[in-house]
């Protein structure tokens, strides 16, 4: 799945004061992309993610994602943008506590009119090539902090999405948990063709990256993006 | 989305068991109120209650010397409209039969239940003219039974029955209207009007239409209360009837507020989890769907609980459940059709409460639920 981006900006108002969060962005994300987003806190990161993944609107500019054209779509529109294409993988408080990991893996199936014993079933698959057959009956305060992003990953590729968007998806894990949960990333997107947008201040994973983005301040920085 | 709320209440069930006896204990109020209202309008309509306007002749110091002009009725009836149920006129006698003090009363036989709420304790109501029913204190005082023959004014009569009405605190002597006009001559005429006011007239008010409507016609006659303090139960009783149904309505009220106040906390701590939802992939829909169904099940259970609780209450006289005003009595009983419409309500009101709450959630972006502004990362 490819993504274009022309003059993107978001602008936020707190109190009097206008905060451009993106400012004029333009990149291009090539299908089947393992694309990292680098950059500082507050370089907008995450903005352009909430923007690409349809959860935000932008101020300005455009976005098409596989002649989608994100920035003129409905909620509606957005709601099943997000349901047919998009996975998310959040940096932690990802799963529904009350659900086991199962049953949160499942919940993108479930969104998309499958009933919950055919869900389950394809989850239940999903958690057991990610290495987690034997967690499927716990919740995720019964995981470790791997485990739970292992599951959050395998909720965002289940339903064989084209774009999963990762935020800090390492950023609070140990190192080796990291590294397990990159592989599997990187596998998902060698095996699967998914293209991967992953948000992350931590310059190791450029070595993975096919595309790198470089954001300072809410624009792009000079002479990015690489691959 | 049916799963997922039974999923979070059955893993939250302190709050749940809470929010379910904190919205029971409002529609148990409203299961209770609802039929004590109800029992008393029945005893309102079971004539419990005195509805009658007695009228007499102006400065009269004695009921027997006043006189009702032919024409009265047919005034009273003008004045009162359709707040009358019906107007008796009623010949009064104070006399002594067989040397016994006794209070005469001749009235047309088809009032005597409805308006003077005579109440058979013996015997039968007269088939004739030449039978009387006498009250329970002339028959101790007479010791005169049922088939006794007692001479008044000269002539006859066979005692048919012994009934008493509420109140009754003199030896009386019931006839019939015609028997009691016979007996002492029609050109003496009657000597009270009885107006009977329907259940849902306002008496304080009648009788202050009928005194001012009886003035401007010139007449002179006063309107009194056939029982001051009967009717000052009738006054307090359609308070309590407004009050008890104030009170439901109240309850209910309560029912929407509480609703409201708990599905606004469980969608402030659900906010991350709404988002979370929406974010892969279900849509506002489905969200307020998982919201709504949440709160049915809460107000379902709540409903349960106090339906429980309130056929504990009524049928196996845990609490008092029976309403006595005026010497009448009433049970208080909860009927299929009340139960099915505490249940409406009780589900109206949480659902709307539940809507009015989480509006505001089902029409933010997944973004803005996710926390995810500027400077935040998916966290």
């Amino acid at each position: 799945m490819s993504v274009h981006a022309d003059a993107l900006t978001r602008t936020y108002r707190r109190g009097s004061e206008d905060v451009h969060a993106l400012l004029e962005v333009s990149l291009a994300i090539r299908p089947s992309a393992f694309a990292v987003v680098l950059g500082p806190s507050g370089s907008g990161k995450s903005t352009l993610l909430n923007l690409i993944g349809g959860i935000d609107r932008p101020t300005s500019g455009h976005l098409r994602v596989d002649g989608l054209e994100l920035h003129a779509m409905s909620e509606r529109q957005l709601d099943g943008y997000r349901r047919d294409y998009v996975g998310f993988v959040f940096q932690f408080n990802n799963l529904l506590p009350n659900l086991d990991a199962l049953e949160n893996v499942a919940l993108p199936l479930v969104a998309q009119g499958r009933s919950w014993a055919q869900a389950r079933a394809q989850a239940g698959a999903q958690l057991e090539a990610l290495g987690l057959g034997s967690r499927v009956g716990h919740r995720p305060a019964e995981l470790s902090g791997g485990e739970q992003q292992r599951v959050a990953l395998a909720r965002a590729v289940v339903s064989r999405p084209a774009l999963v968007l990762a935020d800090e998806p390492t950023g609070d894990l140990d190192l080796e948990s990291a590294e397990i949960v990159l592989d599997l990333m990187s596998s998902l997107n060698r095996d699967l063709g998914v293209t991967f947008v992953i948000a992350t201040h931590n310059p190791r994973l450029e070595s993975r990256a096919t595309q790198v983005i470089e954001l300072t301040n809410g624009r792009m920085t000079p002479l990015t993006s690489r691959t | 989305m049916i799963h997922l709320a039974l999923q979070d209440l059955r893993h939250d069930l302190l709050t749940f068991g809470f929010s379910v006896l904190g919205i029971g204990v409002l529609v148990f109020a409203f299961l209770l109120l609802i039929p004590l209202s109800l029992a008393i309008t029945r005893i309102g309509e079971a004539g419990g209650l005195p509805q009658n306007l007695i009228i007499i002749e102006q400065d009269v110091l004695q009921p027997e010397q006043s006189r009702i002009a032919p024409s009265l009725a047919q005034d009273v009836s003008a004045i009162l409209g359709d707040r009358l149920n019906r107007i008796d006129p009623v010949i009064f006698r104070i006399m002594r039969v067989e040397d016994h003090p006794i209070q005469l009363r001749g009235v047309a036989a088809e009032s005597w239940v409805t308006t003077f709420r005579l109440r058979l304790l013996e015997g039968a109501w007269p088939s004739n003219s030449s039978e009387v029913v006498i009250g329970q204190l002339a028959a101790q005082g007479g010791g005169w039974r049922t088939g006794s023959e007692i001479r008044i004014y000269g002539q006859r009569f066979r005692v048919a029955g012994i009934a008493d009405g509420p109140g009754t605190k003199t030896q009386t002597i019931w006839m019939s209207y015609s028997a009691a006009s016979a007996l002492f001559g029609p050109e003496k005429g009657a000597q009270l009007l009885v107006a009977h006011l329907q259940s849902s007239a306002d008496p304080l008010t009648s009788r202050q239409d009928l005194e001012s409507g009886l003035r401007s016609l010139g007449a002179e006659y006063d309107a009194y209360f056939e029982d001051a303090l009967l009717r000052e139960y009738g006054a307090a009783l359609n308070d309590l009837r407004s009050l008890s149904l104030l009170t439901a309505v109240i309850a209910i009220a309560a029912v929407t507020l509480g609703s409201h106040n708990l599905a606004w906390l469980a969608a402030e701590e659900r906010t991350r989890l709404l988002g979370i939802l929406r974010a892969v992939g279900f849509d506002r829909r489905a969200v307020g769907g998982y919201l709504l169904f949440r709160a049915g099940v809460i107000s379902v259970a709540s409903y349960l609980l106090a339906l429980a609780a309130a056929i504990l209450f009524m049928r196996l006289g845990i609490g008092p459940n029976t309403l006595t005003i005026g010497g009448t009595q009433t049970a208080l009983s909860l009927s299929p059709s009340m139960a099915v419409l505490g249940l409406l309500l009780a589900c109206g009101a949480t659902l709307t409460g539940t809507w009015l709450s989480v509006r505001h959630i089902l029409s933010a972006s997944p973004a803005s639920l996710l926390g995810r502004g500027p400077g935040s990362s998916f966290a």
